[in-house]
């Protein structure tokens, strides 16, 4: 394909022209152009000379060249060397050939898509987006990004429920609607999508625990200072307004650890929980592609192979994120620091929310000190709060009411995510786009709303990654994580600057 | 629109885009012949004839700011038309290079599949470009009146010197080697 780009460059540049036709009379033969490869030498009697290799002498007084006389009705009449002066010519006719305009457009559009090509060659991990991502109205009504389901099902085996918090949305009526979209070059199969709804607290909110069980959540408390290796992070970390506290990888090890230092003061009186709001960097889409190049045409076999291999293959296969890690959660224990919990969903769209509940002492002292440990560059931290944990709550679970695709109810998909036994998923491929219309309880706006998600999604394998293929370092990853880890920091570091930006750049957007 | 409607309306909106004459195939000259092409380019007028219009078409014999001599392709030999009579008429030189703009644009569609995901940005804009460029390239050839005079046309006439003296306008032959059939040349 980038060859055919560069061919069109070619084929563009010297293909397409109009002509610029030029009457010339005959006291003015001095004058033609002389690009015209043909002249026509139009007589009074309606003949005319048709002359190549011709030539205008003695000032335009006599025309020379060779070619044929035509009469009226274009039959030649002779041929050979002619001689002639101009003033026995009615008109002289000059047609040069110009270089039309779409030549330029068209050689400028096959650059572009070169380019472009090039960069997805150099770099083909940054050409394409991953997991269906929804979208819900905002408290105003305005419809963001909220959740992305299953990161980490690339395959029918590691198909897996997900979870997310829709942290904006407040609806104001019954009817709720989320628009999922297939943004990249995959097989999305979402065999359920029900709304849960949980009664929030006054003054509060509901968040669940990475354990799956909901907890009310009042007295909200920013930190009163937060430190990591850049220095001061409260700002970022303060306020849920996507403004998020990241960092860059280590240049020699993917998997260097860092960590950021949170005080609270303040305390609100209660069980204490950290509220963490976070969505991965692009390392981990990179990883999992990087994996996929390395398998080359075994990448089917493999992923097929899951279903198959039994717990132990599948746990190989999550290796490289087990190596990664989440965002622990921990809290001082006399010289020691003590895991309290962790957190972090894998992927890279949406920003997932989750609380982790705090053990009974860790307020005893009148502050709360923790640390929160992480992977070097993995991740992007929206927000953190320090919460009074309340009731444990019960989902109302609400299933489709009805889906629509470009406005019109889609009885196939509606089937689908009613389907309560899930045995017909939604099958959704790249550009794929439906809007999930749900029917909330009466005052909706009293309640908290998460997307519960289930399904899994299948790559495109692409052409461009075949050329890495090598079952060694494929093997390595499940069974090396941390060397290969180390491996592929110089790699990954060439592309991090700009991976971000070419990621977002290359999704389809089409909510 | 995704990926794959722009695929699929993608000729459609091309085509649509052109402009379009009724040449016989074959009658008009590609650009790269029209300097050495003897005849006159493909006119079609449009004249009142009672309620209804009437549209003439042939090879342009010449022209000039009163009358147009045509020699339309029904065989009946050439025809004068006094231009004052004439609500409309559109000269095509030569045949343009749109359908050449078309073939390349639908090839620049396709290699954008090794753009990833970015072809979501560069399909679209090979698509707009496309129709951009072959709709300004169908017009080139193009003369229509008003707004272009007369005397303009004639540079595109058999005899652009205007009907040489003294001639039989019944000897006057057609073009050799057209279709008869009127079909549409982009």
């Amino acid at each position: 394909m980038r060859f055919m780009a560069v061919v069109l460059l070619v084929l563009a540049a010297g293909c397409m022209h109009r002509v610029e036709r030029r009457l010339v009379p005959s006291d003015q033969a001095a004058t033609l152009d002389g690009r015209s490869a043909y002249l026509k030498a139009h007589l009074k009697n309606g003949s005319v000379y048709l002359l190549f290799g011709w030539r205008a002498d003695s000032g335009g007084r006599v025309i020379s060249g060779t070619g044929q006389l035509f009469d009226v009705n274009r039959a030649p009449v002779a041929s050979g060397a002619f001689r002639f002066p101009s003033d026995s010519v009615a008109l002289f006719e000059t047609n040069v050939l110009k270089k039309s305009g779409a030549t330029t457009a068209l050689t400028v559009m096959a650059g572009v898509t070169a380019v472009v090509a090039g960069i997805c060659i150099i770099n083909p991990k940054t050409c394409f987006g991953s997991c269906p991502t929804f979208y819900a109205p905002d408290s105003s009504g305005l419809e963001v990004m909220q959740a992305e389901g299953f990161s980490a099902s690339i395959a029918p085996a590691l198909e897996a429920t997900d979870v997310d918090m829709l942290y904006a949305s407040r609806p104001h009526e019954r009817e709720f609607t989320i628009h999922v979209t297939n943004e990249a070059l995959e097989t999305h199969v979402i065999r359920r999508a029900d709304l849960l709804a949980l009664p929030r607290p006054s003054g509060g909110r509901v968040f669940a625990t990475p354990g799956g069980a909901f907890l009310q959540a009042t007295g909200f408390t920013a930190p009163s200072s937060c430190h990591a290796a850049e220095g001061d992070c409260r700002a970022a970390l303060a306020r849920f307004d996507g403004v998020q506290r990241s960092s860059l990888t280590d240049s020699v090890d993917l998997g260097a650890r860092e960590t950021i230092e949170l005080t609270f003061d303040s305390l609100p009186a209660g069980r204490l929980g950290l509220v963490v709001a976070s969505r991965q960097t692009l390392v981990t889409t990179y990883l999992l592609y990087q994996a996929l190049a390395y398998l080359g045409q075994d990448a089917g076999t493999f992923l097929a192979s899951l279903e198959t291999g039994g717990p132990a293959l599948r746990q190989r296969a999550r290796a490289m994120n087990d190596a990664l890690g989440k965002i622990d959660v921990l809290v001082p224990a006399g010289d020691e620091w003590v895991p309290a919990g962790t957190t972090g969903e894998t992927g890279p769209i949406a920003v997932d929310t989750k609380v982790i509940p705090l053990p009974p002492e860790a307020g005893a002292q009148g502050s709360v000190r923790l640390r929160l440990r992480l992977t070097r560059g993995l991740w992007r931290i929206d927000y953190v709060a320090l919460v009074v944990l309340g009731d444990s709550v019960e989902p109302i679970r609400i299933a489709p009411k009805v889906v629509q695709r470009a406005g019109a109810t889609d009885a196939d998909a509606t089937r689908a995510l009613r389907d309560s036994t899930g045995h017909r998923p939604l099958t959704t491929f790249p550009g794929d786009a439906y809007d999930i219309v749900y029917r909330l309880p009466e005052h909706s706006d009293r309640y908290e709303l998460f997307l519960e998600a289930r399904g899994y999604y299948l790559e495109w394998l692409r052409r461009e990654w075949l050329p890495e293929a090598d079952p060694a370092r494929a093997a390595r990853l499940a069974f090396d994580p941390a060397g290969m880890l180390r491996e592929l920091a110089p790699q990954f570091k060439q592309v991090e600057p700009s991976l971000e930006h070419l990621f977002w750049s290359s999704r389809y957007v089409q909510h | 629109m995704s990926s794959t409607s722009v695929a699929r309306f993608a000729p459609l909106l091309l085509v649509a885009a052109c402009a379009h004459n009724l040449a016989p195939g074959g009658f008009l000259p590609p650009p790269k012949d029209a300097g050495k092409d003897l005849y006159g380019g493909w006119i079609e007028l449009v004249v009142p004839a009672g309620r209804q219009d009437t549209r003439i078409a042939g090879e342009l014999i010449a022209a000039r700011g009163d009358t147009v001599w045509i020699l339309p392709d029904t065989g009946q030999g050439v025809i004068a038309v006094a231009t004052s009579t004439v609500k409309q008429a559109r000269l095509v030189g030569y045949r343009s290079d749109a359908g050449a703009v078309m073939g390349y644009t639908a090839l620049g569609i396709l290699s954008t599949l090794s753009n990833g995901a970015f072809l979501v940005l560069t399909a679209p804009a090979w698509l707009i470009t496309g129709i951009v460029a072959s709709s300004a390239e169908s017009k080139t050839p193009i003369r229509d009146t008003p707004p272009h005079m007369w005397g303009e046309l004639a540079a595109y006439a058999r005899f652009p010197e205007g009907l040489p003296l003294g001639i039989d306008l019944a000897e006057i032959r057609p073009k050799p080697g057209a279709r008869k059939a009127a079909a549409p040349n982009p």
